[in-house]
């Protein structure tokens, strides 16, 4: 008689029968920080922007959504690379690759945008909430205590999921946007065959179009979504699911970015007058009757503090990642607080200090988010520049894992493109009357 | 990430990324600092100083939007 030996399952295998349930369940494992790193970038200052962009034009710029797809999902997949190849974090990979000045540099680039970044997404919250009959004064402290304690468990899954689920939430973007009965028809012909609105070129349409690009790519995607993976620890062999999840993200964020379009785009066709979202929540559920009124309205502000939400924790963490990784401490989700106290410090102090500059009074809100989003739009090109060079790092990646030249010519494109924006911001600056 | 099923036993595993055996990355260890081409030195150099430029601009569009910047008689 002959004993058969079975052979052993790994330690933290997930036993399945078929190969399309390993398929399916090897993309799961790998999912994530695609999803979360787009997710997250339609944040409060997107919100605001997109809303602002339709409240403005109507569907005359849903196209410049559709040309982002590709820049997101191009800039994104070569971060995921990255990360994956040196199972480290972007700010590490510049400070070994370019040394210590450029490492500040670009550290102090990111900062600063991350902290300007996250006032705007306590001021959302701010608002939001106000609307919602929740004083600042409470609501702003306790959604920070909130966030804080949203990644203090010590445990990276369960962060991941919990976030998940709430970009997850943001599919009500779309039953919202439907409740407000866009003229579909229309929606399509402006996002596939754009035309100008009918003030033409002007400044405020320039300094639109550039607040839109640095709201869907912003800085800290580069810096998250590199070091999300290496703290996923993401093998070669998830590098396809990886592309999966970026791409899938990609898609979701410019949907969800579209609605909140259309949501702007209501009060453009109603010629509804607003100064913020939350303001324009309470505008809409006037003209609406009055069940959908109110969903429409709680939906709104309810989804703004989602977005902020998201947003603050995204690039909270991107900053204590890339200080830790450029300080040399431990700057990890899997170590509780007491076990890497100064990465947590880091991400308590950016929650803490952008909400107490929002309870500042008189702050003028809208003009802080606008300018932010164009801040960020015009450090991306810089971002993206060392990323270029170091996918082009041959002694670093081998041939295995540096772009290839098709890769290469789309991302020169993408930071042409950039650079083109800003310079044309900057001509607009300092020649306001040269469009008008 | 995911083992084949061997003859007897027609099983498949997957293993979550964080219970899986860390693999051997590219590391930059002994490479010292990516060696730049004068005219990628001169670029990058450039680019440092149109951020801090554009920078300026910024805070100085942002100031006349607050109207911090407006005179008043």
């Amino acid at each position: 008689m002959s004993t058969t030996l079975q052979p052993l399952a790994p330690p933290g295998a997930i036993r399945v029968r078929r190969p399309w349930q390993r398929t399916l369940l090897s993309f799961l494992v790998a999912f994530g920080p695609g999803l979360i790193v787009m997710e997250a970038d339609n944040d409060a200052g997107a919100v605001s922007t997109y809303m602002q962009a339709g409240g403005q034009y109507g569907y005359h710029l849903l196209w410049v959504l559709l040309l982002l797809l590709p820049i997101c999902y191009f800039v994104q997949e070569m971060v995921a690379r990255l990360g994956i190849a040196t199972g480290k974090g972007h700010a590490a990979m510049i400070y070994e690759r370019f040394g210590k000045a450029w490492g500040r540099f670009s550290l102090f680039d990111l900062l600063a945008v991350n902290f300007l970044t996250l006032i705007t997404e306590f001021a959302a919250i701010s608002l939001a909430m106000r609307g919602l009959g929740v004083a600042p004064i409470i609501s702003v402290p306790l959604s920070a205590l909130a966030l804080v304690g949203l990644i203090a468990t010590g445990s990276y899954r369960r962060w991941e999921r919990i976030v998940v689920v709430l970009c997850l939430l943001d599919l009500t973007w779309f039953v919202t946007a439907a409740l407000l009965h866009p003229v579909w028809h229309e929606v399509l012909t402006q996002t596939f065959l754009p035309s100008l609105p009918h003030t033409g070129v002007t400044g405020d349409l320039v300094f639109l179009i550039i607040a839109i690009v640095g709201t869907t790519i912003a800085p800290w995607q580069l810096f998250f979504q590199q070091s999300c993976v290496a703290e996923k620890r993401l093998r070669f062999a998830d590098l396809k699911w990886a592309r999966l999840d970026t791409l899938i993200g990609a898609i979701f964020t410019v949907l969800v970015a579209g609605a909140m379009m259309l949501v702007g785009a209501f009060a453009y066709n109603h010629n509804i007058p607003f100064t913020d979202p939350a303001q324009l929540a309470g505008s809409i559920a006037a003209v609406l009757p009055p069940r959908n009124g109110t969903f429409v309205h709680h939906a709104l502000l309810l989804l703004m503090v989602n977005a902020a939400v998201l947003g603050t924790t995204a690039i909270s963490l991107a900053s204590a990642w890339a200080y830790g990784e450029v300080a040399g401490w431990e700057h990890s989700l899997h170590k509780k607080p007491s076990e890497a106290p100064a990465f947590y410090t880091v991400y308590a102090l950016c929650v803490f200090a952008a909400a107490g500059v929002v309870l500042i009074p008189h702050l003028p809100l809208q003009v802080v988010i606008i300018t932010v989003q164009v801040f960020a739009g015009l450090v991306l090109p810089s971002a993206i520049i060392f990323l270029q060079l170091l996918l082009n790092d041959h002694a670093l990646l081998g041939d295995r894992w540096v772009n290839r030249p098709w890769n290469n010519w789309i991302n020169w494109s993408i930071v042409a493109i950039l650079f083109a924006l800003s310079i044309i911001l900057a001509v607009q600056v300092l020649l306001p009357n040269l469009f008008n | 990430m995911a083992t084949l099923a061997t003859q007897h036993d027609p099983t498949l595993y997957v293993i979550h990324p964080l219970d899986d055996i860390q693999e051997q990355k590219c590391t930059s260890e002994g490479l010292g600092l990516m060696e730049l081409a004068p005219t990628v030195r001169f670029s990058l150099t450039a680019l440092r100083v149109y951020l801090m430029a554009m920078t300026l601009i910024i805070l100085y569009r942002t100031l006349s939007l607050a109207h911090v910047l407006t005179h008043t008689h």
